[in-house]
């Protein structure tokens, strides 16, 4: 501890002495994970996770550390900041029902847990568990003197790895909330400093209002925090209902609640991407991507509508224009949602998140089985079934859909992937400077590589600014960032939009910007623009689409055309559909050429042939959060 | 009949023997007597009051204080009847808990005597790799995506250097870095861009460099040769570092002693 405070000591002058002139200009942008599971959680602990809070810092400033099934995680790249957050439910909870010498390891559950061996029991002992979490049976289990211990040591590890100028760390939690039945309405919180004694869980309220309503309370006092959902995908089309929690019309006083307390939201992490689905939006062809289909933790199909980022922005503009202010004026972060304390960004370098569950290419359907191993499958499925008829019907998890690709293990792991990243613009690597970047909205997400984007919009933004050395102080100086507010004119306003390749990955094949706004009748559009190509060629002006750039991907070793694809792209654009009056919003998403996905890795690694249900390449990307056109 | 009855009653071994059988019966018994025997002493009862203590901040009333021992009756029981079925022979969480607690005592030695200056010294010789700082250059840059355009900028940067943060294009990421080692520009720009850069002599603009974005014409604003740690700054650190390290060997050796003393037999496979 003491050499910390030795370091700190010795850097924080330093970073002071820039504070006195650091403008917006100066801002960089710094990438980090806001979404990370260790021991603590109980579900991490019961996946094999042995790593606590001080390892998960660990890793993110660089160094290795071990999975469950005995193998090294390492980053490409250390993080510039990282928040740890556990369950707020049953925190700490599980290690003390594997620690014989506390009371709680006596019972049954406790037992069951630990003497679970295969990871079929595993994963049954864990289903024992759910309904004491999901308050189904009276709750004679939880220790709440444990949770506030582990709460303790959380924050502890956070203060004791923050390094100001060097690595930030932040104090946060899960509120690991839903509907009644598997609806994910889970939400990360996150604060700016100091964090109170004991965290808000679903134990004490599942309505986000609550929620809300504590940090509002927090904030009275002086403790800022922010809240970020995740995993709407999951979410059967109630993270982005058009009405409350408890079914009642949205009212401006909710949307400035929601609001005040929920400025980001996660478009990508392990499970699955929430930008879009290719239902919602046919004419983008790059829709399909990285969608996971079922509720969290089920084999339910999780409904689309509601559970999608683009139709809440839509969602937004339509209730705004009704008089209910806008609950989804949010910006875009990513994040990994890992439970093995550290995050998987790389294709080549993935470990899924669920420790011996999901530990390797077989487990995860990506290498092929071997018949002996497709009979166990085929036994395995009868005994869940067997054991799903045996639930209360709501409380049943759902069977497998049919298995696409019967050589293979058909998981809803198989639809996860290795993403995501949180990018910010801000000034300088501390809570303050970053936890203002994400208030104000100034946030990018990836799927995982280190890409950086830029979003101005403004009028008298030129197209000279893109070659001008000034191009970053000019544009805040005439215009507004991503995350911001711009008011609209007769005219289209100038957008300059500007992405980065990642130098470990791929380069850059397009750059877009999406547009969702009403018409007249108040009815909701969207389009996607390509406004700048690899290899200096420009979109067709009807279609709006790039030339291909024919990119080549090899299957069989993941080698990639190096030749076609841009290190940087840069456009200035005026929306050649603009109406004036109406009110809309825009995005930039920048796509690399594709790159193998984790699961042909898996399987070239492992000699098998990959599952040909999953995708074998993945178009890696960069989502800056939107800016919105008022009238 | 009754002739070899008075025979045997007669035979020193026969006394000999059945007086041994008896004290065995007695024994027997005895110790089946104090296996059934429970002890409620003042230690005991005060161990139990001060755990009740612990939990509750206050004392037991009589009522709570009976039940407390009657509580501790009913465990003591049950555990002695546990171990006399054997069912601690094999128990899993028995035998963690026990390999457990002798792994926490291999570690048990307490923090090691500080070393004497001269020793810490040695040591510190010997692992000074681990404190030295690399070198590190402070640089700017300007920014172009060709080698033609670069070529040019280095041309005006040298005729009018005041106005280099002017010249260029623009660039996602900073103009200016102070104090980076190899593996941070290996992260930020590339490996080629980082051995070129740490390669370069002289602090006038030059280049241009490529990197995974384009091409730099740089200048080189300040070098730091890699810094020897001195020992003086480092003494409390280095105390710390070498007591941890101490603790380590120990308890590597204290294992290994431990396993050398064992003989581990492979038993043959039936073929």
């Amino acid at each position: 501890m003491r050499k910390l405070i030795t370091a700190t000591a010795l850097i924080a002058p330093l970073f002071m002495a820039t504070a006195a002139v650091a403008g917006p200009e100066d801002r960089k942008a710094l990438f980090g994970e806001t979404h990370l599971h260790t021991n603590r959680s109980f579900d991490a602990f019961i996946f094999g996770n042995r790593n606590g809070p001080d390892e998960a810092y660990e890793f993110a400033k660089g160094k290795a550390i071990k999975h469950p099934a005995g193998f090294d995680m390492k980053m490409r790249v250390p993080l510039d900041f990282q928040a740890v957050t556990d369950h707020a439910m049953y925190l700490g909870m599980v290690p003390a029902m594997f620690d014989t010498s506390t009371s709680v390891a006596a019972h049954p559950v406790a037992t069951r847990l630990r003497e679970a061996k295969t990871p079929n029991e595993r994963r049954n002992a864990f289903g024992a568990l759910l309904p004491y979490l999901g308050q189904q049976v009276e709750d004679d289990l939880l220790d709440m003197d444990i949770v506030r211990s582990t709460w303790d040591e959380v924050k502890e590890a956070a203060e004791r790895h923050n390094a100001p100028g060097a690595f930030t760390t932040f104090i946060g939690y899960e509120y690991t909330s839903s509907q009644d039945n598997f609806e994910n309405l889970h939400r990360n919180v996150i604060f700016k400093g100091d964090a109170p004694d004991e965290p808000f869980s679903r134990l004490i309220s599942k309505n986000p209002e609550n929620l809300w309503r504590w940090m509002d309370s927090l904030r009275a006092k002086g403790m800022d925090s922010i809240a970020i959902p995740h995993n709407s995908n999951g979410s059967d089309g109630y993270m982005f209902w058009d009405k409350t929690y408890d079914g009642k019309p949205i009212t401006p006083a909710y949307s400035a609640l929601r609001m005040r307390n929920e400025p980001l939201v996660e478009i990508s992490q392990v499970k699955g991407t929430s930008e879009t689905h290719p239902l919602q939006s046919p004419s983008d062809e790059w829709a399909a991507f990285e969608i996971m289909p079922y509720q969290i933790a089920t084999w339910r199909n999780s409904r689309i509508e509601g559970s999608y980022v683009r139709q809440a922005y839509k969602r937004g503009l339509a209730m705004q224009a009704n008089g209910q202010g806008n609950p989804f004026k949010f910006g875009l972060i990513s994040a990994s949602d890992t439970h093995v304390s550290a995050g998987g960004f790389d294709e080549y370098n993935y470990w899924s998140k669920i420790g011996m569950v999901d530990a390797s290419g077989r487990l995860r359907g990506a290498v092929r089985l071997t018949w002996t191993q497709r009979l166990g499958v085929q036994l395995m499925r009868v005994r869940n079934w067997v054991a799903q008829m045996r639930q209360p019907e709501a409380q049943r998890t759902g069977v497998p859909s049919k298995n696409p690709a019967p050589g293979y293990l058909h998981m809803q792991w198989s639809s996860w992937g290795a993403s995501g990243l949180a990018g910010v613009w801000a000034e300088e690597n501390t809570r303050d400077s970053i936890f203002d970047a994400m208030r104000r909205k100034e946030t990018f997400a990836t799927s995982g590589p280190r890409m950086r984007v830029r979003l101005f919009a403004g009028y008298g933004l030129g197209e000279e600014l893109l070659d001008d050395a000034q191009l970053v102080k000019k544009a805040y100086a005439g215009g507004v960032p991503m995350g911001a507010d711009l008011k609209a004119r007769a005219q289209a306003a100038d957008m300059l939009v500007w992405a980065t390749r990642d130098p470990g990955s791929a380069p850059l094949q397009r750059l877009q910007i999406i547009k969702g706004w009403l018409d007249a009748d108040g009815k909701a559009h969207e389009k996607v623009f390509d406004v700048a190509c690899a290899g200096g060629s420009q979109p067709d002006a009807t279609t709006h689409r790039c030339p291909a750039n024919n990119a080549q991907v090899d299957i069989s070793d993941c080698s990639y055309s190096a030749d076609s694809g841009a290190d940087e792209l840069k456009a200035h654009w005026q929306d050649p559909e603009y109406k004036a009056g109406e009110t809309a919003f825009y995005y930039a998403r920048g796509l690399e050429n594709p790159t193998c996905r984790w699961s042909t890795w898996d399987a070239i690694r492992a000699g098998s042939p990959p599952n040909p249900s999953l995708a074998a390449t993945i178009q890696e990307r960069v989502w800056s959060s939107p800016i919105w056109l008022e009238n | 009949m009754k002739n070899l009855l008075q025979k045997l009653a007669r035979d020193r071994l026969v006394w000999f023997i059945a007086l041994g059988l008896g004290l065995f019966v007695l024994e027997g018994l005895g110790q089946r007597h104090a296996a059934q025997r429970i002890v409620i002493d003042l230690p005991l009862v005060e161990k139990l009051v001060a755990q009740w203590q612990g939990q509750t901040k206050r004392q037991p009333t009589a009522v709570e204080l009976d039940a407390l021992i009657e509580g501790y009756i009913r465990e003591e029981i049950l555990v002695r009847e546990a171990q006399r079925m054997g069912l601690d022979d094999d128990d899993v969480i028995i035998r963690r808990r026990l390999a457990q607690k002798v792994d926490f005592f291999l570690s048990e030695n307490g923090p090691a005597d500080l070393p004497d200056e001269a020793a810490l010294r040695q040591w510190f010789e010997a692992n000074r790799a681990r404190y030295d700082t690399p070198p590190t250059v402070s640089w700017q840059h300007i920014f172009a995506a060709d080698e033609a355009a670069a070529r040019t900028l280095l041309q005006q940067v040298r005729a009018n250097p005041a106005a280099w943060r002017q010249l260029g294009q623009p660039f996602m990421l900073n103009r200016a870095y102070a104090r980076q080692d190899r593996s941070g520009l290996a992260q930020l720009m590339g490996g080629d861009f980082a051995t070129r850069l740490m390669g370069l002599s002289g602090t006038d603009w030059q280049g241009p460099v490529q990197s995974a974005y384009g091409w730099h014409v740089v200048k080189i604003t300040a070098r730091e040769a890699a810094k020897p740690a001195g020992f003086e700054a480092l003494a409390d650190r280095l105390a710390i570092d070498w007591q941890a390290e101490q603790a380590r060997r120990a308890k590597q050796q204290a294992w290994q002693d431990l396993r050398a003393s064992y003989t581990i037999e492979l038993a043959p496979v039936d073929e």
